[in-house]
């Protein structure tokens, strides 16, 4: 028996939905996976995605937002280590302002 | 085109009399309040505060800023300031497109109206010179046929006509100015002043002029660091890549649904759910825009111009499907008709209202009805045709749209039901709920002009875009900040560069190309100075009108009912110790400014 899934489903907006080819994705994650390992798989699966969600030295960048279930991640007690649930949603949102 | 003489040129015109008069501003005033917004404010303020808006005394300012129609990126700017007949506060209103550096190279740097004339009249301006001229061939027309037929009468080429439609005509209280290329003086009620005086048009005819500044090797080198700003692709404005020049304003609406902070069914909740996307800006960017237009100097291209291709207005090809109007006559109003909102957002430009104070409007009749506090029909959520149909009412004064023409809070108060008017000091309520965006929120109740995005936009902030990053649903810190951003904007808003200049320039950019264009000396901390005279200048004028104590608000339904969405869940807006925060950081009692701090700053 193989390790345990959960399956998260991630919507992208704006410019980055040229980068994905699509507006939302359900990605499958090994249980427990944090919003960081999220992150990499992303950047795993579209590569074009790695500068935009990462910094050069591998911190998550402060530019592209993670929300989950609304909330940014940098906002939630346990930011990027904050564990996915099954079934839950992540927004990944490139700077976006206006009037 | 001497920019060191801004300040130097500015019309004065009696409609009562006729007469025209080129005066100077003071020179005190052009050092202190820099020009456009503060200028003007300075203007209305010395025509004193208890002016009727709607009589001829009350004074109708468009002012031009100091760089308005040089070659400094996102320059064409100008502003409209008068005594709001919506609110009874001063308000002052800014157009993008060519008119206002239109005015510069006709030799003016400014145009006050006082008084009425006895038929509809329109001013004509060129070669330094004004005069007044019969406009009954055009009252009545909407503002689409006016700039027409003022292109047919003096050429399309070099000619900028700025207008108001039947909405104006009609004293709608937020009726608004709006030009040739569909820019608009929206908020505030300024078109209902020009109404009010008989005074149809301004029309300006001049061909493009250089700039000339002491020391053009500066002047060329700061203009180049804030246009590499803009550019840089890390910034949204970066042209073609940027979210804001790829999708426009609208890349705001699924941002703003994600986090519960999308005001829907007049604010009744949060989030348009999955309906949002089909009014979004990635929606309108792959299904219906046609072009990118942009302003004088301005390389984002901000504006969004579709055609629709479907349904009852297809054919239909107007611009600009912004976020605002998007959300007030969508979202607001339960609606998800792409098709409807361009056409209300094209009647709005045509009859020259307010898209942001008609949805609101709209959405309080909606709920109005839907509560049972209608006699008749009313209006229901999302009925589209008849939503279009009302928009003409209202410019019309006709019917129900007679009642809604006074704007959302006295629309409900005759109604009996103010509590469903999502407006502060009068003024309808933006695109950005303060359940989801505290700080938004501290800055619509503490805005001079009533409920205002952009008098303190902290969203830029709250949402990661500029590099001060606050959680949107923390209430402490939002009073200090909401402050920094109200002087910032004050500023930028003087010299008339594009309120989205600040998603790349700041401080030093502003006063670097200041300080060059005007040959003096201005340093960022000046910025800070100067914005914050001008918000208290503002203040001062409303705490004279009788905007004292308790007069910054929120409307009930934002401190007491707690947003039920994803991102904002059980959160309200933490008004009251918002407000303590932001007047200890403004030095106000309580909203009032006290005498030592208007001589501290040079106001007295």
């Amino acid at each position: 028996m193989g390790p345990k899934e959960s399956r998260v489903q991630v919507s992208f907006f704006a410019t980055l939905r040229e980068i994905v080819g699509g507006r939302a994705f359900d990605v499958a994650l090994p249980e427990g996976a944090t919003v960081r390992e999220l992150a990499e798989e992303l950047a795993r699966r579209w590569p074009g995605l790695r500068e935009h969600l990462f910094t050069e030295d591998g911190a998550l960048s402060r530019r592209v937002g993670l929300y989950v279930d609304g909330r940014n991640v940098r906002w939630l007690p346990d930011g990027d280590a904050t564990v996915l649930a099954e079934h839950q949603s992540v927004a990944v949102i490139p700077p976006a302002a206006g009037g | 085109m001497e920019l060191r003489t801004f300040g130097q040129a500015i019309a004065h015109i009696d409609l009562g009399s006729g007469s025209t008069e080129m005066r100077p501003a003071p020179a005190d005033w052009v050092e202190k309040y820099i020009g456009a917004r503060g200028l003007g404010v300075r203007y209305v303020l010395e025509n004193g505060p208890e002016v009727e808006p709607l009589s001829p005394a009350n004074l109708l300012c468009f002012i031009n800023g100091p760089l308005t129609g040089s070659e400094a990126s996102m320059s064409g700017r100008w502003a409209c300031v008068t005594k709001s007949p919506l609110t009874g506060t001063v308000t002052d209103s800014h157009q993008g497109g060519w008119t206002g550096a239109r005015l510069r190279w006709a030799g003016l740097d400014g145009l006050v109206f006082v008084g009425r004339a006895e038929r509809p009249v329109y001013a004509f301006v060129e070669d330094g010179r004004i005069s007044l001229r019969d406009a009954s061939l055009v009252w009545g027309r909407g503002v689409h046929e006016t700039v027409s037929f003022f292109e047919e009468r003096y050429g399309d080429k070099n000619l900028s006509v700025c207008a108001i439609g039947p909405a104006g005509e009609n004293l709608v209280r937020f009726a608004a100015w709006v030009n040739e290329d569909d820019r608009a003086f929206g908020r505030g009620g300024t078109g209902a002043v020009g109404g009010s005086k008989n005074l149809k048009a301004i029309v300006i005819r001049a061909k493009p002029r250089k700039s000339r500044v002491g020391d053009a090797d500066a002047w060329k080198a700061v203009r180049r660091r804030a246009l590499d700003a803009i550019r840089d692709e890390k910034n949204i404005t970066s042209p073609r890549k940027g979210g804001l020049s790829v999708y426009g304003t609208n890349v705001l609406m699924n941002v703003t649904n994600q986090i519960g902070a999308l005001g829907t069914r007049n604010s009744q909740v949060t989030s348009f759910g999955e309906s949002a996307e089909r009014i979004s800006g990635e929606y309108v960017q792959q299904n219906i825009l046609v072009d990118d237009p942009t302003c004088h100097a301005c390389p984002v291209a901000c504006k969004k111009e579709v055609e629709i291709t479907e349904g009852p207005y297809a054919g239909l090809h107007m611009e600009s499907v912004e976020y605002e109007p998007a959300w007030s006559l969508g979202a607001n109003c339960d609606n998800a008709d792409i098709g409807s909102i361009a056409k209300m957002i094209d009647q709005c430009n045509d009859l020259g209202m307010d898209p942001i104070e008609l949805g609101n409007a709209l959405s309080m009749y909606m709920e109005a009805t839907e509560r049972g506090y209608v006699e008749g029909a009313g209006l229901a959520w999302a009925d589209t045709s008849a939503m279009v149909e009302m928009t003409e009412a209202i410019a019309r004064r006709e019917g129900a749209g007679d009642l809604l023409a006074e704007g959302p809070t006295v629309a409900a108060r005759r109604l009996g039901h103010e509590e469903l008017a999502m407006a502060v000091k009068g003024q309808a309520l933006p695109a950005y709920d303060p359940r989801g965006l505290k700080g938004m929120g501290l800055g619509y109740a503490t805005s001079n002009r009533g409920a205002c995005h952009l008098r303190a936009y902290v969203a830029a902030a709250e949402l990661g875009v500029v590099p001060i990053e606050v959680d949107p649903l923390e209430w402490k810190g939002k009073g200090a900040l909401v402050k920094a951003f109200q002087d910032l904007h004050a500023f930028s808003d003087s010299l008339d560069l594009c309120k989205f200049s600040a998603f790349a320039e700041g401080p030093e950019e502003y006063a670097a190309q200041y300080a060059t264009a005007l040959g003096r000396s201005f340093t960022p901390e000046d910025v800070s100075t100067a914005g914050e005279r001008i918000y208290n200048l503002e203040r001062y004028y409303n705490n004279l009108a009788g905007f004292r104590e308790g007069s910054d608000t929120l409307p009930e339904r934002f401190v007491k009912e707690p947003s039920t969405e994803a991102g904002s869940r059980g959160h309200v807006s933490e008004l009251a110790p918002m407000l303590a925060e932001y007047y200890a950081a403004r030095g106000w009692e309580e909203g009032v400014v006290p005498e030592a701090k208007l001589r501290e700053l040079g106001i007295l």
